[in-house]
């Protein structure tokens, strides 16, 4: 079994909200981040995996179980740790374990008091007097006394300080560590994907957006930012989440579609000046868009989508607007910059489209 | 351990921190026993205030949040619903064997005397009460939550108000009442047969809301 998760076009619809078609498959050993907007369909999506709502469609396999068909047996094998605590507040950390352990089989108690003592939980405290930090290592402490080969966290670090989503990240891990646990962590923070996830599934108003590997997810866009005359309605249309300030905009764009851009860019340019050529149309970091050799240089990167955080200058005028005699004297307001994407600003900017689609 | 007592378990669990609200609930209905000098009265009365604690579990776990815990345990929903029938029914009857107990003791040494099928009727009588306040609450707790359905708490209350004041007007000399009471035995396993029939009718209408509500 290669996939703990497999999620195949999953849908459920509800009055004012759809989620349609969710698929997205969570590899064994690894950890996944399932990211979106407050009210994109995750919570929802949590739950149509746990069967606490019911699905118009699709199919849910956990280890290869169905969610449905064979529910005890799949949720033997998970566990799940929500925003907040879900234990009787008037329990203490050790009767807890008494409540809950008896559901599982494969419950070590050794482990669970182990654990209690490494998490600095006293066992005889009451659920209601610990922190939120240490009311979600109780539930992590549960997870982990049975060997649960899943680990679904729905938006575990809201509320959470710093210090104590560091902590979970570690947590999680080391709880992968061996190559036979896997977690899916829905969050909306995304800085705590940068760091912990492997794979993200990102859903937007109840679609999916992508799902895929981390690196990939984040290679696929760019940032682009330039002067406010650098538009054409050509262009803006390849842009996402357009943004528009006095001194210029700012916008996502995919990775791919740099290309696109580059070629309107460059007709521009033969409009203008074939002197310049195809390189000075895409332009380079030192501005200057005569230095051809540094312009085949960013054009190398971009094509090849190996670009770092090196700001990859080109003038926007040259493609959006073919003048000749704008070439001769670019102005550094003017220039267009290129940045890698981070999750957080793809998530901003492509919410950003649904909320203009939705207007 | 199966299913349904690990549920039970649970749910029982979920009692222990209110245990000293519990036993007040089960001495309390002593002093109206003294007062009224009836053991069947006592016992009756003793009946309504431990139906009214059956919302109890209902209330604690939706102050928690505890949906989320029954939704993620490796436990089917009805073994959940069978559990929490079980435990009520088991407090019920626990509770009703101490009130024998202390209250018969209590009317003793009040200087009454207690007939040992005194005893046996109000036991009957106790349970019958019992099951009828607690089968009629629980599915409108599955339904509509101890928040909700909190009209359901009711229901002991104006059955034992139904109790006090239908009661006298029984005509104590009525041929059927008296063809009824000549055979205690066939009329205690029909009371306790209505009882079973009346938990089997609310188990199966709150499996079935309970299967069909999301969590």
């Amino acid at each position: 079994m290669d996939n703990v998760l497999e999620v195949r076009e999953l849908s459920r619809s509800f009055p004012g909200f759809q989620l349609k078609d969710i698929c997205f498959t969570l590899p064994k050993g690894y950890i996944m981040g399932l990211i979106g907007p407050n009210g994109s369909g995750k919570t929802t999506t949590i739950k149509l995996i746990l069967n606490m709502l019911k699905r118009d469609g699709g199919e849910v396999k956990i280890l290869g179980l169905d969610n449905i068909a064979e529910e005890k047996a799949a949720k033997a094998e998970l566990a799940v740790v929500f925003d907040s605590n879900y234990f009787c507040e008037a329990w203490t950390a050790a009767q807890t374990e008494t409540a809950v352990s008896a559901f599982y089989e494969n419950w070590d108690t050794d482990r669970f008091h182990r654990l209690l003592e490494r998490f600095h939980i006293d066992p005889a405290k009451k659920v209601k007097d610990l922190s939120r930090g240490m009311q979600m290592k109780l539930m992590l402490a549960c997870a982990f006394s049975y060997g649960a080969k899943l680990l679904i966290l729905d938006e575990p670090t809201s509320g959470l300080d710093p210090v104590s989503r560091d902590e979970l990240l570690t947590i999680l891990s080391g709880y992968i560590e061996d190559g036979e646990h896997s977690v899916l962590f829905s969050t909306h923070i995304t800085g705590d994907l940068e760091r912990a996830a492997d794979y993200i599934t990102y859903i937007n108003r109840g679609s999916l957006f992508f799902t895929g590997g981390k690196d990939e997810f984040v290679d696929s866009f760019r940032i682009v930012k330039g002067g406010p005359e650098d538009l054409t309605e050509e262009i803006k249309e390849r842009l996402i989440g357009l943004r528009m300030h006095p001194t210029g905009f700012e916008a996502l764009v995919r990775t791919e579609e740099l290309k696109k851009l580059k070629h309107m860019a460059n007709q521009g340019c033969v409009k203008g000046s074939r002197e310049a050529g195809d390189y000075g149309a895409w332009g380079s970091r030192t501005v200057e868009n005569s230095d051809v050799s540094g312009g085949r240089a960013a054009e190398n990167r971009i094509a090849l989508g190996r670009e770092t955080s090196e700001t990859v200058r080109f003038p926007a005028h040259v493609s959006a607007l073919g003048k000749p005699s704008a070439l001769k004297k670019p102005s550094p307001v003017d220039s267009w910059t290129v940045e890698p994407a981070t999750i957080d600003e793809i998530v901003v900017f492509t919410s950003k489209v649904s909320d203009d689609n939705g207007e | 351990m199966n299913e349904t007592l690990k549920a039970a378990r649970l749910d029982f669990s979920l009692l222990r921190p209110y245990w000293k609200t519990l036993c007040f609930v089960i001495l309390m209905p002593v002093i109206y026993t003294g007062v009224a000098r009836s053991l069947s009265a006592g016992i009756s009365f003793e009946m309504c205030m431990l139906g009214i604690t059956a919302s109890y579990t209902f209330a604690i776990s939706e102050k928690n949040g505890m949906e989320r815990l029954y939704g993620v345990l490796p436990v089917a929903r009805r073994h959940l619903v069978y559990g929490k029938y079980l435990l009520i029914c088991a407090t019920g009857l626990l509770a009703l064997g101490i009130s024998l107990v202390t209250h018969t003791a209590v009317l003793k040494a009040l200087g009454e005397t207690v007939h040992a099928w005194e005893i046996a009727a109000s036991a009957v009588i106790g349970f019958f009460m019992y099951t009828f306040y607690v089968v009629f609450q629980l599915p409108g707790y599955y339904k509509f939550g101890a928040v909700g359905g909190k009209m359901f708490q009711f229901i002991p209350v104006t059955g034992y108000l139904l109790t006090l004041i239908l009661l006298p007007r029984v005509d104590p000399n009525s041929p059927t009442l008296a063809a009824v009471l000549g055979r205690p035995g066939a009329l205690a396993g029909a009371v306790l047969l209505c009882c079973a029939a009346a938990y089997g009718i609310s188990i199966g209408v709150s499996v079935r809301i309970v299967k069909n509500k999301e969590m």
